[in-house]
């Protein structure tokens, strides 16, 4: 939906008078298959932070319109899903797709990007878990874990717990293969040394890096790894701009306090053929209240 | 270029007297094709670019190059080197082309669906060259196999080696300038279609083409060579011979679709490409020694190869059957073929009798209004169902800027793909790795977003005729799809984008971005390709015809009156060679930090 629109829409909204969740200490953004909501050959700003607060906004708008004012009143976990069953990923593969295509599973290779905005094992969990229920998926091909930061300054024992976490999902064949995201020699070379099972790649922001690392390219082609690349900026959306989005569409208590901590973005390609088939977000944040 | 079959090819009565039986063997086996594999899905995406070279020798002490007739040598040794190469991936086809100073590479294993395969194709085009060079090299200091859309002086002088005769005597055309020694002796077929071409015209082929007027230039230009031809033009260079077009060399990629359907969408989202693409490719700007006015080949090889009759010359719409794309094949974009082309009314009734949409019929009944000019005898007759022999002779010997490509029945491996044709060659290996990979991203692009650029056929031919206009990448504006509608845009804005659209590039950047898993290596390099398009469409970097003209009319013994010396044409090619074999930058076409690093293997 362009910007223009959304404002036309936002002035039909009638003010919130009192709080529309004011018991929520959790909620979650999931905004289904945006491929075929993304008006893709208008010229949008197209960063990350952007899109999503763009795909928030639209599901909070949404919520507006349609809800009765009592829904989520006891809620403690509000969750915001897709709009309707077509642009959910569903195990029909096939919707929004041309006529006569037979997608199966095996077609298809789900990638996932967890940006981690706290070291708590536990978000990496839930997180993990959240995906695969709502894909409704058994598992996932690739998981690329990113750091607050880009990682800079963690050290290897920090890092290792959420590791271990992944490693777990891959014990269970959730997770079929999982790499890292922005890290540098000697601190990628140790986890290589020190866990079970190695990344299978690496994501750097080439942007950043101008050209490739010599030090790293060189680890990575000696031990099978793939460098692998990102355009994605150091935060993906901080505190302000996401209690910013609920502020707009919500009442002014409904915002406060939330702390993004852990933002997807996944896709699934129709491997043979380099299609993107879905693309989509999970934003996952908390909140502590003061009061009851 | 085309089936390559032993055998003898039919004189052109023969062929005349069976035409009936011809169309309706190639309708049954269209028939047949299209029922077993209409259904067919789920292939991968591969695909695979030939390139056309071009054999040159230099004589550095009297300062000439010439035209090497040596394709026929090289053939076979190049045959018999790749089938001891084991690595698919390190292995070439190499086909015969119409005259003996080209030859056609091709990657033995089409690329596939990887985005690493995105990293392979410059290395397999450096491949090419370098497998030839090494034979040339062997054998003299001063031969070489380059990458040039039109030899300059082609046409003009003592320019071929060994040398020629040049006369009507020489030329079943009775061309003055194109004798038939310069056509392959290698394949019958390519002298059968030049025949037969020539036969069915019932006279020799007639093209001129504008000259471009510098202070000196003759006001007007006559070409002197033709003085006492009647369809010379005043102010036009003057090409005699249709094997003038076939000289020419290009660069064509073939995508293969997941099914018919995904060909048809395709092919329809690459046609209003095509002026698009060859705009940015253009490399043709000097025709028999001359500047011309323009920059491209198309529709110079489009006269050349031009078969109609004069009384066919008359009749409306019907054009040369090496014409542009004359109609999009989905049902649903039938209202865009607002040029109403000739068919043959009683295949499209059958074809659309047994089940073929009817827009897809109407592109069959088209190319079927065509007579098959080349027929190898031992083919003339079917022996069983088992080969679409006619059908695909017919579909080969019909040149539009894309060509369907149904599969072959006896190869089941194959689907549906779609040829894109309308490329002039690119000096160097990453030019022409730039725009295969700028396309063949555009395609997964195209299908991922579902884009529509689609406008009438009518605007996409006269985008066509803008493209081949001096300089037109930084003059010209072409009809474009856009958010607001088709409007006129210039190239910098299709590719780079304006306020509302957000360009050709920007989009492939997105689908980029969007994928998780497209190694660095791979990513470094589709940026320098990226790099390329974007600044040759906003002008800051020169298409390879711009830069050859500035050569030409910057050389010191240029004297400003339209022509290339044998002088100017040794400097320019010195230069080409040494810039696509690294010894030399050439800034105004690549900036040289534009640095990749490709090779064979994919991951």
């Amino acid at each position: 939906m362009s910007s223009d629109t959304q404002n036309e829409n936002k002035d039909k909204l009638e003010p919130v008078l009192s709080p529309l969740f004011p018991k929520a200490t959790e909620i979650l953004f999931y905004t289904g298959n945006t491929l075929t909501l993304f008006k893709i050959m208008k010229k949008t700003n197209t960063s990350i932070t952007e899109e999503i607060v763009e795909y928030m906004s639209t599901m909070l708008q949404t919520m507006r319109i349609d809800m009765n004012e009592k829904q989520y009143q006891n809620e403690t976990y509000v969750k915001f899903l897709p709009i309707s069953d077509d642009t959910a990923v569903t195990n029909n593969y096939n919707a929004a797709s041309p006529d006569n295509e037979q997608l199966t599973r095996e077609d298809l290779k789900f990638s996932v990007k967890i940006f981690l905005r706290s070291l708590e094992p536990e978000i990496l969990s839930h997180t993990i878990d959240t995906v695969l229920n709502e894909l409704k998926e058994n598992y996932l091909e690739s998981v690329m874990l990113s750091l607050p930061n880009y990682g800079a300054q963690i050290t290897l024992n920090e890092f290792l717990p959420l590791w271990r976490i992944i490693e777990d999902y891959i014990d269970k064949q959730k997770i079929l293969s999982a790499g890292v995201c922005d890290f540098m020699l000697p601190l990628f070379s140790d986890l290589c040394d020190a866990c079970k099972h190695k990344p299978y790649a690496n994501q750097i922001n080439l942007g950043v890096c101008c050209s490739i690392p010599e030090e790293l390219n060189k680890y990575v082609k000696e031990h099978n790894i793939q460098l692998l690349t990102h355009s994605d900026p150091i935060d993906v959306i901080n505190e302000s701009d996401f209690q910013g989005v609920i502020r707009e569409y919500c009442h002014e208590y409904d915002s406060l306090n939330w702390k993004p901590l852990s933002i997807v973005r996944y896709n699934s390609v129709i491997a043979n053929r380099g299609i993107i088939k879905t693309k989509g977000f999970f934003i996952y944040a908390k909140r502590e209240l003061r009061m009851n | 270029m085309g089936l390559l079959s032993e055998g003898h090819p039919l004189a052109w009565n023969e062929i005349k007297a069976a035409l009936e039986q011809l169309r309706t063997y190639g309708v049954d086996q269209l028939l047949r094709v299209y029922s077993k594999c209409k259904d067919r899905q789920r292939d991968s995406f591969t695909w695979g670019d030939e390139l056309e070279y071009t054999l040159v020798k230099f004589d550095h002490e009297n300062k000439k190059v010439q035209l090497l007739l040596k394709a026929h040598k090289l053939l076979p040794i190049l045959h018999e080197l790749n089938k001891k190469i084991d690595d698919g991936e390190c292995c070439i086809a190499w086909h015969p082309e119409a005259c003996d100073f080209v030859v056609e590479g091709v990657p033995f294993q089409p690329y596939g669906f990887l985005p690493s395969h995105l990293n392979t194709v410059e290395a397999n085009m450096r491949l090419r060259r370098e497998q030839v060079q090494k034979f040339l090299s062997e054998q003299s200091d001063n031969e070489f196999i380059l990458n040039i859309a039109a030899f300059p002086r082609y046409g003009q002088g003592e320019y071929t080696f060994p040398p020629v005769e040049c006369s009507p005597a020489h030329s079943t055309e009775k061309s003055l300038c194109f004798p038939d020694s310069l056509i392959s002796p290698i394949h019958p077929r390519t002298k059968s279609l030049s025949e037969n071409t020539n036969e069915r015209r019932g006279a020799k082929a007639s093209i001129n083409v504008p000259i471009y007027k510098d202070t000196c230039t003759p006001i007007p230009f006559h070409d002197e060579l033709f003085k006492d031809d009647p369809n010379i033009i005043d102010d036009h260079i003057h090409l005699d011979s249709t094997t003038a077009g076939w000289g020419c060399c290009c660069l064509q990629v073939t995508f293969q679709a997941e099914s018919c359907e995904e060909s048809l969408e395709l092919y329809d989202q690459l046609l209003p490409l095509c002026p698009i693409l060859l705009c940015l490719s253009a490399a043709c700007p000097i025709w028999r020694g001359y500047l011309s006015d323009i920059d491209c080949r198309w529709n110079i090889i489009s006269e050349a190869a031009d078969d109609r009759t004069a009384e066919e010359r008359k009749q409306k719409n019907l054009f040369s059957r090496y014409c542009s794309t004359p109609c999009y094949l989905t049902d649903k974009n039938k209202h865009l073929n607002d040029i109403k082309i000739p068919v043959c009314e009683t295949v499209v009734t059958k074809l659309i009798e047994e089940g073929m949409p009817e827009t897809l019929a109407n592109h069959f009944g088209h190319i079927f209004i065509r007579d098959p000019l080349v027929i190898m005898d031992r083919f003339l007759h079917p022996t069983d169902d088992t080969n679409s022999y006619h059908f695909e002779n017919l579909n080969s010997l019909v040149w539009n800027t894309l060509r369907l490509k149904p599969p072959p029945l006896d190869d089941d491996k194959m689907g549906w793909r779609v040829e894109f044709r309308p490329m002039d060659i690119q000096m160097t290996d990453f030019g022409n790795a730039a725009l295969t990979v700028f396309l063949a991203l555009m395609t997964r692009v195209i299908i991922t977003y579902g884009l529509n650029l689609t406008i009438p056929i009518s605007q996409v031919n006269e985008n066509m005729n803008r493209a081949h206009h001096r300089d037109s990448t930084r003059q010209e504006k072409f009809y474009f799809q856009s958010t607001t509608g088709v409007t006129e845009m210039c190239m910098n804005e299709i590719i780079n984008g304006t306020n509302d659209f957000r360009g050709l590039v920007p989009l492939v950047r997105q689908y980029i971005s969007e994928r998780e898993d497209i190694d660095a290596d791979t990513r470094y390099t589709i940026e320098q390709y990226l790099l390329l398009v974007s600044k040759r469409a906003a002008g800051t970097l020169l298409t390879n015809a711009s830069w050859i003209r500035q050569f030409v009319l910057s050389h010191p013994s240029y004297k400003q009156d339209s022509i290339v010396s044998e002088e100017i044409q040794y400097d320019l090619l010195k230069k080409i060679e040494q810039i696509s074999n690294g010894r030399e930058d050439c800034p105004q076409i690549k900036h040289p930090k534009m640095e990749t690093h490709t090779e064979l293997h994919a991951h």
